[in-house]
């Protein structure tokens, strides 16, 4: 959030229009950061195989892992970031997408000959789809999935969904596992999994790629364009949750997240928006196992481990849930120990004379990471869930926490020790809260004169981590600001008057809010309701 | 897209004084606890009526039941013309009811524009296609939506505080965050359980003016729970008592404030005083 231009929060505001034409604050650091990191990431993502080969790194491959990571992540992202819907089964979205693929583009089905923009000799028996094709349907097929299993944990909570989405992680790989006589058919070739299957095709002639050149060579041996297509699809996952998160659905996601019942009471269907999320997770999900599969070509179910549901949520929870960037970062880091670190570490140790293979330690490394994340930074490396509002009248929004002294004087409370004493409770709650919720517990109990109909269980320990700085601690006498002085309210000798009647007249003279042309009524039947 | 006006909603839309909602010998029963036994009550378009009775009395109870929450033992509820006895919340929200919760329920990791936004949910059409194609209509509809929140957290009195965090805010402004939430999908009624709580006396002054605009600027009726009598002697027109979950009295508020049964209720004195709950955590003055 940009520094508030001025050091009082009702400046701006008060201003109203006429703030527009004062300077503009230097933006910060963090503002252009904020503005230009993506473009240059981007430049920089655009640019990697370039740099990887004239540099000689070696690293598409992990690269390659580490973007499909960064699908994965950005697809739970939505179901456990945005929605707050702890999926510990999440791999099996992946091992679906994996296996359309290896369906429908393999001659696994022998039965039958079907080929759409393949590219390849049209009587070689099998279903062989073009890629572009299998990824819409891996999507659409993964998100009915999606919907499908998050169907009957909808009513559930905390670690009763963990419980059941980390059973269905584990029935959906053993579904393939033992696929291979349903009904008399082999439908997955068991633990031997789907071999042979097509790389896809940008239309290069079947010669091109015997003798490896080309963009439409997708082989082992060049990488760019896997690279690429790679991008292109963490793109559009990117694209997919940025544009869900500021969106009605992806509200109604976070405001599920944060208190189910008083989003029930908003008017949200939970139902609903949750079976979007687990929906457009897992079509994210699908994507990437569409890749994973296409680009290994080979699927086998034992790929498809309760591991790898893991370490993705980590890569989640780590990077800062419901973080778009967070979830990218969490990738990086989570894939980087992987594929870098612990090699390195094991090479190095090699060079000691110590004979320890670092990357059988990945877990126990993870779960130490996550451990140390929860203790001191359970927030996440990228804890801002808020956006930037900027707005054309030039007010910023008054971002941050204002310091108390920020207030006015004279608009100062009259008894700022006796509203403190009613302040404290709350604040005794709120730290209480943070605590349980700090050592991975929940609340016992909401409080029940509220009367929720069902108690918000524990979900996770970082999602209910409350911000890192609870309001002003008690002891300190914090003035509290007045309610603006209104025409009809009470009069406020002591608030400025001039700047304020200029502000709130526009409800005086009856412009009022609701008057605004927004929002269509299409809920309310005007039939049903009496004239 | 077609204009939104008063018109719409609200008193406008029923006369002052038809009845918005009715329930008819509502019950609540927890076990072998009668939260709320079979009270009639109903509430006129276009006023601030209140709802008031002792600590665990069953006012809360009583708006649970009338926004879905909790599913009536037994009764029936009529909103709009339309029964809404045992439906969901998200229906009864979308027929033009909302309200605040007595232990501030705020969106608290989300920026007070946003849980307006929220608050809008009902009125907003956000289609999945137009929103990931992020057609113009969406983006307006978008922008518009940012507006009438910064609108509204004017209305009630915490401008430019929009970017931040909800759970931030002080106490006093999170209640009005809270009202203005509520607003937001333009009810017909507005529920308020005990905003006064926790306020300090300036705070709970400005609220009775608010009140008064909300009724009288945006035409949307007031449902109110309140301890704090001179708010409720002074703003509502008309008042109902409940007392260990039946209903003691009803009338206006000087009928009320004189009737022996209520005096009664309210153990202290006759002007309905000081008033100590079970819990001992919240006072409420005359
Ligand atoms: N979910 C619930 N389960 C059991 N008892 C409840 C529940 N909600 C409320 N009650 C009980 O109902 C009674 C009325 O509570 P409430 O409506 O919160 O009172 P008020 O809001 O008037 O203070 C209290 O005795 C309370 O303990
Ligand atoms: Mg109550």
């Amino acid at each position: 959030m940009a520094a508030a231009a001025s050091t009082s929060p009702y400046v701006p505001a008060l201003a109203g229009p006429a703030s527009a034409s004062a300077p503009k604050a230097v933006p910060s650091v963090r503002d252009l950061l904020g503005r230009w990191a993506p473009l240059m990431v981007l430049l920089v993502a655009l640019a990697f195989p370039m740099i990887e080969q004239s540099l000689g790194l070696g690293m598409m491959n992990p690269m390659l892992r580490i973007l499909t990571s960064v699908m994965l992540a950005l697809g739970l992202n939505i179901v456990v970031g945005f929605a707050g819907l702890l999926d510990l089964g999440y791999v099996a979205f992946w091992a679906i997408g994996a296996y359309c693929v290896a369906w429908l583009a393999s001659g696994h089905f022998t039965e039958v000959t079907i080929h759409v923009g393949s590219g390849i000799m049209n009587t070689i028996p099998g279903i062989h789809l073009s890629i572009w094709l299998i990824f819409p349907i891996a999507a659409v097929v993964t998100a009915l999935f999606g919907v499908l299993l998050g169907a009957p944990t909808l009513r559930l909570r905390g670690d009763y969904l963990a419980i059941v989405t980390l059973g269905f992680g584990e029935i959906i790989p053993n579904i393939f596992r033992n696929g291979d006589d349903i009904a008399g058919h082999n439908w997955t070739n068991g633990t031997a999994g789907i071999s042979g299957l097509d790389a896809p095709n940008l239309g290069g002639a079947p010669t091109d790629q015997m003798l490896g050149m080309g963009w439409g060579t997708w082989g082992p041996l060049n990488l760019w364009p896997w690279y690429y297509l790679a991008l292109g699809l963490c793109l559009v996952c990117y694209y997919v949750s940025v544009t869900m998160q500021w969106s009605k659905l992806g509200r109604a996601w976070m405001a599920i997240r944060e208190d189910e019942t008083a989003a029930s009471a908003m008017g949200i269907h939970c139902v609903n928006a949750k079976l979007w999320a687990y929906g457009i997770g897992a079509a994210l999900g699908g994507m990437a196992g569409v890749f994973h599969g296409a680009r290994i070509g080979s699927v086998f179910p034992s790929s498809f481990m309760f591991y790898i549901s893991i370490s993705v949520l980590c890569m989640v929870i780590i990077g800062g849930m419901g973080n778009v960037w967070g979830a990218i970062a969490g990738a990086f880091v989570i894939e980087g120990l992987n594929f870098w670190l612990l090699p390195s570490l094991t090479a190095w140790g090699q060079a000691l004379g110590l004979d320890i293979d670092f990357s059988s330690w990945n877990m126990l490394i993870f779960g130490v990471l996550l451990v140390v994340m929860m203790l001191y930074r359970p927030q996440g490396f990228i804890p801002s869930k808020s956006r930037k509002l900027t707005f054309a009248d030039g007010d910023d929004g008054g971002g941050g926490s204002p310091p108390p002294d920020a207030y006015p004087a004279g608009m100062q409370g009259p008894d700022g020790d006796a509203a403190h004493g009613m302040h404290a409770p709350l604040e005794v709650g709120h730290e209480a809260h943070a605590t349980a919720a700090q050592a991975g517990l929940a609340p016992a109990h909401e409080p029940t004169t509220l009367g929720a109909p069902v108690h918000p269980g524990p979900a996770i320990a970082a999602h209910q981590v409350h911000h890192e700085a609870p309001r002003a601690a008690p002891a300190q006498p914090q003035p509290q600001p007045q309610p603006e002085p209104q025409p009809h309210a009470h009069a406020q000798p002591t608030a400025p008057a001039q700047p304020t009647r200029r502000f709130t007249s526009r409800f005086a003279q009856g412009s009022n809010p609701f008057d605004r042309p927004l929002p269509q009524r299409r809920d309310i039947d005007p039939e049903g309701a009496p004239a | 897209m077609t204009q939104m006006s008063m018109s719409d909603f609200g008193h406008d839309r029923l006369p002052r004084d038809h009845e918005l909602l009715r329930a008819s010998a509502l019950t609540m029963r927890f076990g072998g606890l009668t939260a709320v036994d079979a009270v009639d009550f109903t509430i006129p378009a276009g006023r601030v009526v209140s709802l008031i009775g002792p600590n665990g009395a069953g006012k809360t109870t009583f708006f649970n039941m009338l926004t879905g929450l909790y599913h009536p033992t037994e009764g029936e509820l009529t909103f709009m013309g339309k029964d809404t006895f045992g439906r969901p919340p998200h229906k009864i929200a979308q027929l033009g009811m909302s309200r605040t919760f007595q232990n501030i329920r705020l969106f608290k990791e989300m920026t007070c524009v946003d849980n307006v936004l929220v608050g809008m949910h009902t009125k907003l059409q956000g289609g999945m296609l137009s929103t990931l194609l992020r057609l113009p209509s969406q983006r307006r509809e978008e922008r518009e939506g940012i507006e009438l929140a910064r609108e509204l957290m004017r209305f009630v009195g915490i401008h430019s505080r929009h970017a931040e965090l909800a759970g931030n805010l002080p106490y006093g402004d999170q209640r009005r965050l809270e009202i203005a939430r509520a607003l937001a999908s333009r009810p017909s009624v507005v529920l308020l359980d005990e905003p006064a709580a926790g306020m300090n006396p300036m705070e709970t002054a400005a609220l009775e003016g608010l009140m008064h605009r909300i009724r009288d600027e945006l035409g949307c009726t007031v449902l109110l729970i309140e301890h704090e009598m001179k708010l409720v002697m002074s703003v509502s027109e008309r008042v109902t008592v409940l007392n260990f979950g039946k209903k003691i009295a009803e009338g206006t508020p000087d009928e009320v404030r004189n009737d022996p049964a209520v005096v009664e209720a309210y153990l202290g004195s006759s002007d309905g005083a000081v008033v100590a709950d079970k819990y001992g955590d919240e006072v409420a003055t005359a």
